[in-house]
């Protein structure tokens, strides 16, 4: 019988029995896409450890296939551990902060406890701080992007309206309720609070459940989610 | 349009869609490239692909000499993309990782802009010309990287019984490691892990010249038991390494 084989760039053999080095074999079935397909989820503001939010995405093929999975979340494209399920985590880049209140009223914003600041923030970095129902210490205002201007020690840091701009001075403590947080926009990569999600087939569509991991924190504005996925032709049982 | 349909050996090309070895009407999943690259002693990985948007990709590392390994969900960090790079964490500092980089974007739009469609044989999509378009999102098949072939599919199940580390193994006998995509089904839903409760399980695979090794961790009672997870297995012919 015929058979057709295609050799990728860079390879010789055509009668080696490496079939890495094949682009196509009709010895062997190559991995077929049946469909590609997106749905977005939001996790609302003032979610807390373990609230769920749902969605899915239909492939219609009769039976499970194997799928490829990824999670959009701030212009950055998540693998979906295990191109499955169960528990994969975006990271939602909270931190509790703290008014100053609790410190020296002046020009630092401080974490309350847990990771190093120092190994979470940068010179430059964006922040953007938060302070649940609460009066944000003035003159700083919810949700706009700062800088941070230095790093003091291992749990304080100064911002800056622009970068390198002058010390924002903190002149009053603000009132905490809720969570006190800071968000660093431009290295989200370590956060407290996570969205965790489950992903899995059945044999007309994908289930996904994302749903707030991070203890004693909660959700200071929507998070939303695309979630796109790859389903492959192939049965997978 | 003209149509290239490739039989499988032994099969005829009025199979089923699923059992031939090529189908033109068919999408698949392009490579564009295959790496293995050391993380940087910290436990962090970047690989730069100036691709301008998000492309499919997916990792294995090494969890010690020969044996690669998936956790089917991550710790903090886990890996992702942006337009420029890839950012992968993995658990020891200067672990190995095969990095899988599709052509496809993870949105599956068709772009323009980039000229890494090469190869002896490629096949564009439905509307573009495989003999002008140089971009491989454009593209159903370019030889320079090929697609994947399967080798079988395999489902291993794991009852757990309580807490403690319970696994299942099966003897792939392709005498090297192949890449394997592995899907949990028949979870319970919700899914909750309070790490920092004590409470969480963990599922994970590796795979090592011989074997595919499935492994669920149930540390702390994080689920209710008995179950029993059905792990679903599409296995490659195509290597990590």
């Amino acid at each position: 019988m015929a058979k057709l084989k295609v050799l990728k760039d860079g390879e010789t053999d055509i009668n080696s029995t490496d079939i890495s080095k094949f682009a196509m074999h009709s010895d062997y079935k190559c991995q077929k896409v049946a469909s590609q397909s997106s749905a977005d989820i939001v996790m609302p503001e003032g979610s807390v450890t373990g609230d769920v939010a749902t969605g899915v995405i239909y492939h219609n093929l009769g039976y499970i296939p194997p799928f490829f999975v990824f999670v959009e979340h701030n212009n950055k494209g998540y693998e979906a551990v295990g191109n499955a399920n169960p528990l994969i985590s975006v990271q939602s880049m909270q931190f509790f902060w703290y008014s100053p209140k609790n410190d020296t009223i002046g020009a630092v914003v401080s974490r309350s406890s847990g990771t190093n600041i120092s190994s979470n923030v940068s010179v430059n970095d964006i922040v953007r701080l938060y302070n649940g129902d609460g009066t944000m210490p003035s003159p700083l205002s919810e949700g706009v992007n700062y800088y941070v201007k230095s790093i003091v020690d291992s749990s304080r840091f100064t911002i800056s309206t622009t970068i390198g701009g002058s010390t924002i001075d903190i002149l009053s403590d603000g009132t905490s309720v809720g969570s006190d947080i800071f968000e660093n926009i431009t290295n989200p990569r370590f956060g407290d609070l996570r969205v965790g999600f489950n992903i899995s087939a059945d044999s007309t569509k994908l289930n996904i459940q994302a749903y707030v991991a991070g203890l004693f924190l909660e959700t200071y504005k929507d998070e939303t989610f695309t979630i796109r996925a790859y389903f492959v032709r192939d049965e997978i049982i | 349009m003209a149509r290239l349909i490739v039989a499988k050996t032994g099969g005829t090309i009025d199979d089923d869609v699923k059992d031939l070895a090529f189908d033109s009407d068919e999408n698949y999943m392009v490579i564009l490239e295959e790496r293995i690259d050391t993380a940087d002693g910290s436990g962090n990985l970047e690989i730069t692909h100036n691709l301008g948007y998000l492309p499919s990709f997916y990792h294995f590392y090494e969890s010690s000499a020969g044996v690669w390994e998936r956790q089917l969900e991550s710790g903090l960090g886990g890996a992702y993309t942006d337009t420029t790079k890839i950012y992968i964490q993995t658990p020891s500092a200067s672990q190995r990782v095969k990095t899988v980089i599709w052509g496809n974007s993870q949105d599956n739009a068709v772009g323009t802009g980039r000229t890494n469609a090469t190869g002896k044989l490629r096949i564009a999509k439905d509307g573009y010309d495989a003999t002008i378009d140089t971009d491989l999102r454009r593209f159903k098949f370019a030889s320079s990287g090929g697609v994947f072939k399967i080798s079988e599919k395999k489902t291993l199940s794991i009852t757990v019984t309580g807490s403690g580390t319970f696994t299942k193994q099966y003897a792939h006998g392709l005498g090297y490691v192949p890449q394997v995509y592995v899907f949990a089904g028949g979870l319970q839903i919700p899914i909750f892990q309070f790490i920092a409760a004590g409470m969480s399980y963990f599922f994970s695979y590796t795979i090592d010249d011989t074997n595919l090794t499935v492994t669920v961790d149930n540390n702390g009672g994080g689920m209710v038991v008995p179950v029993t997870i059905d792990f679903n297995a599409q296995i490659l012919l195509d290597k990590i390494e």
